[in-house]
């Protein structure tokens, strides 16, 4: 489904954005970060067809591979240190963060009382960080720190290739 | 009897629909229904709303832009303002504002054990917005006159509902705030304030609070007519969105089935276990 509307207000500050003229991205049945730059400041045609459904379809999610959370890493540190600050704004367990490293396979977001919606900001400022877009599919995998860490990493990898 | 026909209640206006995040949302049906009544729309929400939400299908609904709008930041919302006049060319008619986040309940923080920063944070998304975002069109005199502004709230601004929690306290102070922001808009621009005191609907912001369905059918069961769906919340908000109600203004209005207004039902099945 592509997303279009009649105009678009333009972008004026860094910290929000209008996202009118962006066609959805299929992965995500047209959500947006609110982050992206409108491609477009042209008046859009109005939508062809109005979607019915609330939710993609099973074919339309891509299935994802996510990285095998079994292997022994070797964190950077330098990486690890930009993930925390992400994540140390939306937790109170300041103590139990300074330890994510140490016993990685803990739920880190229960660790961290961090809830659903703050698991989304964690994702939203990661992807803004390190210029990297995680899926919605990836999101609801994402238990333990390592396996955010090596997701991240992957990613990093992926877009410097 | 025959289904009623839509009409053009809204034509030729313009407004801003805050709040949608999927089609379960209070907002997204009112949205519906204003462009079903001929208004043009333009959405708003915040940054996770629109990453979770589904906004985007319901701007393709309506042929609305959508602008990502962090409520808490006054200079955000003074830009969501602007952006609106720009789109629209000019002032705009109405504005829904169905914002609103508890961070304790999210933290499942009992109301006797609050975290107070995250309380203000409550207060600053789901009340203190809505004064900012009248400033913000007030100062920038963005409403047309005899143009219309409608809150959703919740009648634990009036009573106490205890899985409801902060949300009490931060409705009550969305109520008082249209109320006061409506003598001045209405003194010197002929814009009207009102809230509406909606029926529980199972929405995902209902979904956080403790024992939901309980109270949802409790509120179901109290009221002669039954919880009044988001449907039809949608109906009755555009007519305040009408040049047909030009002068209700400052007032909660209960769109509840009457569940506000009732004592005692017979339908509440634990009474019909008394002897």
């Amino acid at each position: 489904m592509t997303v279009q509307a009649t105009k678009s207000p333009k972008k004026k500050t860094a910290t929000k954005s209008v996202t009118a003229d962006k066609p959805a991205r299929p992965a995500k049945a047209g959500i947006s970060t609110g982050d992206e730059k409108p491609e477009s400041k042209k008046p859009a045609a109005a939508p062809k067809k109005a979607a019915t459904k609330s939710k993609p379809k099973a074919a339309d999610v891509p299935a994802v591979v996510m990285p095998d959370a079994t292997q022994d890493v070797v964190f950077d540190p330098e990486l690890v240190a930009k993930m925390k600050k992400i994540i140390a704004a939306y937790t109170d367990q300041h103590a139990a963060l300074d330890q994510i490293t140490e016993d990685t396979d803990n739920n880190f977001i229960q660790v961290l009382h961090i809830d659903s919606v703050d698991v989304v900001e964690i994702i939203i400022d990661t992807e803004k960080e390190f210029s990297i877009t995680i899926e919605d599919e990836e999101i609801k995998h994402l238990k333990t720190f390592k396996l955010l860490y090596l997701l991240v990493e992957q990613k990093i990898k992926a877009v410097a290739s | 009897m025959s289904k009623a026909k839509s009409g053009q209640l809204l034509k030729g206006k313009t407004g801003i629909i805050l709040g949608a995040l999927n089609e379960q949302s209070l907002a997204w049906h009112i949205a519906l229904q204003c462009k079903q009544e001929g208004a043009r729309i333009l959405l708003s929400n915040n940054r996770v709303a629109l990453r979770l939400g589904w906004i985007h299908e319901l701007a393709a609904l309506t042929a609305a832009p959508v602008v990502c709008t962090d409520m808490a930041d006054m200079a955000q919302v003074e830009q969501l303002i602007d952006d609106a006049m720009e789109h629209f060319g000019g002032k705009i008619d109405f504005i829904l504002h169905g914002a609103a986040m508890s961070y304790n309940i999210r933290k499942q923080n009992p109301y006797t054990d609050l975290d107070h920063i995250l309380q203000q944070k409550t207060m600053n998304v789901s009340a203190l917005s809505l004064h900012k975002l009248l400033q913000a069109a007030f100062q920038k005199n963005a409403i047309n006159e005899w143009g219309s502004v409608v809150a959703l709230t919740f009648a634990a601004a009036q009573r106490v509902f205890p899985g409801y929690n902060e949300m009490g306290d931060a409705k009550a102070l969305l109520e008082s705030i249209a109320r006061s922001f409506g003598y001045y808009y209405g003194k010197t621009h002929k814009v009207r304030i009102n809230t509406i005191s909606q029926s529980p609907v199972k929405t995902i912001a209902g979904d956080v609070i403790d024992n939901f369905d309980r109270f949802f059918h409790y509120t179901d069961q109290v009221s002669p007519l039954g919880n009044a769906p988001a449907a039809a919340l949608a109906k009755f908000c555009v007519t305040l969105f009408s040049d047909y109600t030009r002068y209700l203004t400052m007032q909660n209005i209960f769109h509840d089935g009457g569940f506000s207004m009732t004592g005692i039902s017979d339908d509440i099945e634990a009474l019909n276990t008394i002897k």
